[in-house]
């Protein structure tokens, strides 16, 4: 699978078994990005930010 | 949906390595397993859910909670329950579950201005002392405070520019480490896996770089974790301990564990684990 990183449009090698809502990060921005969507066409967005109340 | 299988329903709203083990793990077991973001719901009473449990891995503690509320109301298991969650979610709430039951736990206090504070740091033995927000996690905005310019400085910066729930002050005494504490994990009273976090750093937090290596589990270490098991409640639990010159002392105890570092070093299969207490909590 591949796809283009949504910030800095480097043409990314997708895992073949990403899924929805996963997150990775970037081989060149090292940004992370979170997958929302696998269908015909794979959607990936920047990843959101830490929130106060995530973790354990 | 298949028949006589079981329907557990991942909860969650990312999807972590901790969460693809679990989505490994469920292809051991004969259930069903659905993958639902929580950002996907609409909570109604008059929804339609199928499930016979819920797994709660969303990462908001706050909307892992309102899920749980709503599943429950409506008679669907959530694990961990409610009840759980919201006595692991609040430190000082831990705390104090900690005390009623007796377990050995890091000294605390709660405050509310900076003269309780120094009040409190005083009869708690002196600097340095921690603060932490009573919610949160990997280790953000836990501070060590050295000395009275410092808490004041914390303190008046948090009553400025902080909302209301970093207005309740929760002070730990702080405890010195041998570079490392232990993270046991406790699966409906059972004990099954314990790491050390090594760090040069005092927040041995492995998500702020601290190392996991396997830790044997002795006879107090399992004796503190089941008793912490009963103070907070059956479920499965992630349970931080220091060690002292005086032995263990349960520092936080977590309900949403992070499991993939411990399964990595202890070769201890935690997703099995945790599948297996959901379908004990199933319809």
């Amino acid at each position: 699978m591949k796809a283009n990183c949504p910030i800095c449009d480097t043409s990314l090698k997708l895992s073949a078994d990403l899924i929805e809502s996963e997150v990775f990060e970037c081989v060149d921005c090292h940004r992370k990005i979170v997958v929302k969507s696998i269908g015909k066409k794979i959607e990936l967005e920047e990843a959101p930010g830490v929130e106060e109340d995530w973790g354990e | 949906m298949g028949k006589n299988k079981k329907n557990i329903c991942l909860l969650h709203n990312t999807i972590r390595g901790d969460e693809k083990l679990l989505i490994e793990a469920a292809k051991k077991f004969a259930v069903n397993l659905d993958v639902v973001d929580v950002t996907d719901l609409i909570l109604r009473t008059k929804g339609q859910f199928k499930f016979d449990v819920i797994l709660d891995r969303c990462l908001s503690s706050t909307k892992g909670i309102h899920a749980g509320l709503f599943f429950e109301g409506i008679g669907i298991p959530f694990v961990n329950t409610v009840k759980v969650a919201q006595i692991c979610e609040d430190k000082f709430a831990t705390s104090m579950k900690l005390t009623e039951y007796k377990v050995p736990t890091v000294s605390f206090a709660m405050v509310f201005n900076v003269d309780q504070a120094k009040i409190a740091i005083e009869e708690m033995g002196g600097y340095p002392i921690v603060i932490k927000p009573t919610v949160g996690s990997w280790g953000r905005l836990v501070n060590k405070i050295n000395d009275l310019d410092a808490l004041e400085a914390i303190l008046e910066h948090k009553d400025t520019f902080a909302g209301p729930i970093h207005k309740s002050f929760y002070l730990q005494k702080y405890i010195e480490k041998p570079g490392r504490d232990i993270r046991v994990h406790n699966i409906n009273g059972q004990v099954i896996a314990a790491i050390y976090r090594k760090s040069d750093h005092w927040i041995t937090n492995t998500a702020r770089g601290a190392q996991p290596l396997p830790c044997r589990i002795d006879q107090d270490l399992e004796n503190i974790a089941k008793l912490t098991g009963k103070a907070i409640g059956a479920g499965i639990l992630g349970i931080d301990v220091f060690e002292t010159k005086d032995g263990y002392l349960v520092n936080e105890v977590n309900h949403k564990l992070e499991f993939k570092n411990v399964q990595r070093v202890t070769s201890i299969d935690v997703a099995s684990k945790i599948i297996k207490y959901c379908l004990t909590c199933a319809l």
